[in-house]
């Protein structure tokens, strides 16, 4: 047997600027490897730190997720030396393919919007925040239709309504910008957030303030 | 391995490609390759605690027999060792989920989302890291 990082029938799925992505089989299962490469610009000592880190980061984040009852995918194995994390395969397609496609209805749009508002509620009552919450980080599972909450690369514990507020609003930013006649999908999200977090209030309007200044704070005086 | 402390077949999987991972790169904590699996199942790093509850002993009423590269002659051996009735896997009999649920530290959430052997084979992957 090999020490697999990422064995030969490995087939790339796809790459970011911190990973790439690879589809295999792990344990007689479907699984997927997201390997976390070397940045050749950084100090090596500082870069392998980094990495680390991230990649513990991530699985926890994920398993976290889980724990809080968010369909999140299972995290099967980190292997800290290869730098990957091995995780269960979501068959389905991203949110983003799925609000493209012509049959996607009203009806479907309120129920992931309902569906995503509770995940998220849960995730940031749970002082967990997501970190890049886009359509393209949302999956549509084939079996079942259920949205599932993919890559916690950038995820971070915090119970700041700050951390919340720019969470929801780098989501609307990106619901805006990708799915411009589908806005209602939005306000789906919010109005169940409002109805499951028991601490909407606070980012609520925290999210109000970050949506009239921007992501970042001014830091300014 | 006692089999009323093992989620599902996958959960063996797991222990096993993590203990032969460390026996290759020499970072066993254990001494031997198959002491190591059991240790793999943990959720915690407190040998002697995997050995306690996974470990099979001789008041062990079903027990799971696993063996790294096992050619016939040992299959044989362990057959004439362990004195039961082999069953598939699947039919062997239910595990004891209550402690599962303490051991792992598994809540009433997760288990909206997935099931038991799920939420243990998480804790596995994620025990070094945790």
């Amino acid at each position: 047997m090999r020490a697999l990082g990422v064995d030969d029938a490995a087939r790339a799925l796809s790459q970011g600027a911190e990973a790439r992505v690879f589809a295999l089989e792990f344990c007689g299962r479907d699984a997927i490897c997201k390997q976390r490469f070397a940045k050749k610009y950084r100090l090596p000592a500082l870069d392998e730190r980094l990495t680390r880190a991230r990649l513990v980061g991530e699985a926890r984040a994920i398993v976290r997720a889980r724990k809080l009852g968010v369909r999140a995918p299972m995290v099967l194995h980190v292997d800290a030396n290869e730098a990957c994390v091995y995780m269960e395969r979501v068959a389905g397609v991203a949110l983003k393919e799925a609000l493209r496609r012509e049959t996607c209805t009203r009806e479907d749009i309120a129920r992931y919007g309902r569906e995503i508002g509770e995940a998220i509620s849960k995730l940031h009552d749970g002082g967990l925040v997501h970190g890049d919450l886009t359509t393209s980080n949302f999956m549509v599972r084939d079996d079942d239709g259920a949205v599932v909450v993919i890559d916690f690369g950038l995820s971070y514990p915090s119970a700041v309504p700050e951390d919340k507020g720019v969470d929801l609003y780098v989501l609307e930013r990106a619901i805006n910008a990708a799915h411009p006649s589908q806005t209602e999908l939005f306000d789906e999200i919010i109005a169940t957030y409002k109805k499951t977090s028991k601490m909407w209030c606070a980012t609520l309007n925290r999210f109000a303030e970050v949506r009239a200044r921007g992501r970042k704070r001014s830091m300014v005086g | 391995m006692d089999a009323r402390a093992i989620a599902s077949l996958a959960c063996v999987e797991l222990a096993a490609y993590k203990a032969a991972l460390a026996c290759e790169r020499g970072a066993m904590v254990t001494r031997a390759v198959h002491s190591e699996l059991v240790f793999c199942l943990s959720p915690t790093r407190h040998i002697s605690e995997a050995f306690r509850r996974f470990g099979g002993d001789e008041n062990t009423r079903a027990l799971i027999v696993c063996k790294f590269d096992a050619n016939d002659e040992d299959l044989e051996r362990v057959r004439s060792v362990v004195k039961g009735e082999l069953v598939a896997f699947d039919a062997r009999p239910a595990v004891d989920e209550a402690a599962l649920k303490k051991w792992y530290k598994v809540h009433e959430n997760e288990l909206e989302i997935g099931s038991l052997a799920d939420a243990v084979l998480s804790r596995i992957a994620i025990r070094d890291v945790a």
